[in-house]
């Protein structure tokens, strides 16, 4: 960890204080919440001028509360508090973020934080496009006021998000629709340890048979920020759920799906596996919603 | 602007002064010598250097030692009473999951986390506990059957 310009490690224990911190340090610091993204970025010298560390694990935002209208996580709860949490298992509409978080081994569940993976704004991670699929919205804390940041506005480029310097992410809340709703989550890769060479989420609701509001969101380092389809999304909404819909949504997914070539995976085989996860996601969710297709 | 923190490691209560970008397994293998955690990757991917913090298992190569100050550490130095083996080392003898050695301690202490929350595992369940662990030599075969044997050894 050859952070050598470091001239400070902090553990704020309020949010006061940490708004505090970042205000003072804004530019030479950098934000802490479980500590696995950073290390990947240290370990291949990309971020070697930070001079203060400020870690959030301190503040007590590890709560997640799920009431009727929404779901509400503190930006430190691990993936490991999520998925001992009964209430979030137990939900079909919170599927997508149990499919992601059951991808990554037990040492990176208990150090990586739902607030960090977000705030890291990288288009290879699981967790934001399970979130983007949800709808979700990120709560972000100044030094003198909070506000709310939609997913869709958050993410802007790579490794950039739209928060400004000495914000951070206090909570990540998200819609609990009043019409039945499922999501499901699957990722393409090579190992248990891998970033996704592909990953999908998708989220529907049910209203008289019909699916409405769906919300497929493709990422996994097809390009600098995740692709949202909203050819498929079309073409499911107002339909009845079945194999003939589902086969043919998915199919409509590369109208304007561009993603990137890299050395793990040319743009060709990322396109002809997209259709291929939106569709295992589809069905993922029909069941999930107990329809049989 | 070195810092000195008090940790508990092992059960032991030790001050040591750190940097304050110093990893968790920089600080025990270097400061504590306690050798049995491994850099392999460095980038939170082999596992070599697994440690339980407060139970859990982590890698102590992407830990921030000042994170952990107020929590209790564990290495496989820690496992052993006196000269009664933890019933994983013991499983891993009598298995034969060791080859070169490189990945054991890691794989040991995964393998600890797993059994703390679940005494009797699933084949499938120990593979998932291990799936952060790379072992370059055994092809895991061993490896599972010494953790089966070290959960039949801990219920007994």
């Amino acid at each position: 960890m050859a952070l050598t310009k470091l001239k400070g490690f902090y553990q704020p224990s309020t949010l006061r204080e940490a708004a505090g911190l970042l205000h003072k340090h804004a530019d030479n610091a950098l934000i802490i919440g479980g500590g696995t993204f950073i290390h990947g970025l240290v370990a291949r010298g990309l971020i070697n001028d930070v001079e203060y560390l400020v870690d959030l694990s301190s503040l007590g935002l590890n709560d997640i509360d799920v009431s009727k209208k929404l779901v509400s996580f503190g930006a430190s709860t691990t993936f490991a508090e999520i998925e001992a949490n009964k209430l979030i298992c137990e939900s079909i509409l919170l599927g997508s973020i149990n499919d992601a978080i059951a991808y990554p081994p037990p040492q990176i569940k208990h150090a990586a934080t739902i607030g960090g993976c977000v705030a890291a704004s990288c288009p290879f991670l699981d967790l934001p496009i399970s979130l983007l699929a949800l709808d979700a919205s990120a709560v972000v804390m100044g030094r003198f006021f909070k506000r709310k940041i939609k997913f869709e506005d958050l993410f802007v480029s790579l490794f950039g998000h739209s928060m400004k310097s000495g914000e951070f992410i206090a909570n990540i809340i998200l819609p609990h629709p009043e019409l039945p709703t499922a999501s499901a989550f699957q990722k393409l890769e090579t190992n248990a340890n891998d970033l996704a060479i592909l990953n999908c989420a998708v989220r529907i609701s049910i209203d008289n048979g019909l699916c409405v509001d769906a919300r497929v969101f493709i990422g996994g380092g097809v390009g600098e920020t995740p692709f949202r389809s909203l050819e498929v999304e079309q073409a499911l909404n107002n339909r009845p759920l079945s194999m003939e819909v589902f086969s043919n949504a998915a199919s409509l997914v590369n109208e304007s799906f561009d993603p990137l070539s890299d050395h793990r995976a040319s743009s060709d085989y990322r396109k002809a596996m997209a259709g291929v996860f939106v569709k295992r996601c589809l069905v993922k969710v029909a069941e999930r919603l107990g329809v049989e297709l | 602007m070195n810092k000195q923190v008090k940790l508990t490691v092992n059960g032991e209560i030790i001050k040591v002064t750190i940097k304050p970008h110093e990893s968790l397994f920089d600080t025990l293998k270097h400061k504590l010598e306690l050798v049995g955690v491994k850099r392999g990757c460095d980038t939170g991917g082999c596992g070599c250097c697994t440690v339980l913090v407060d139970g859990k298992s982590r890698y102590s190569c992407m830990t921030y030692t000042q994170s952990v100050e107020s929590c209790e550490i564990t290495t496989v130095e820690g496992l052993s009473e006196g000269e009664q083996l933890d019933p994983i080392q013991q499983g891993f003898i009598e298995a034969g999951a060791v080859q070169c050695g490189y990945c054991t301690c890691g794989m040991i202490m995964a393998a600890k986390n797993l059994l703390l929350e679940n005494n009797s595992p699933t084949e499938k369940e120990i593979r998932k506990a291990i799936a952060g662990n790379l072992c370059r030599c055994t092809g895991y075969s061993k490896i599972v059957e010494a953790i089966t044997l070290a959960s039949k050894y801990s219920q007994a």
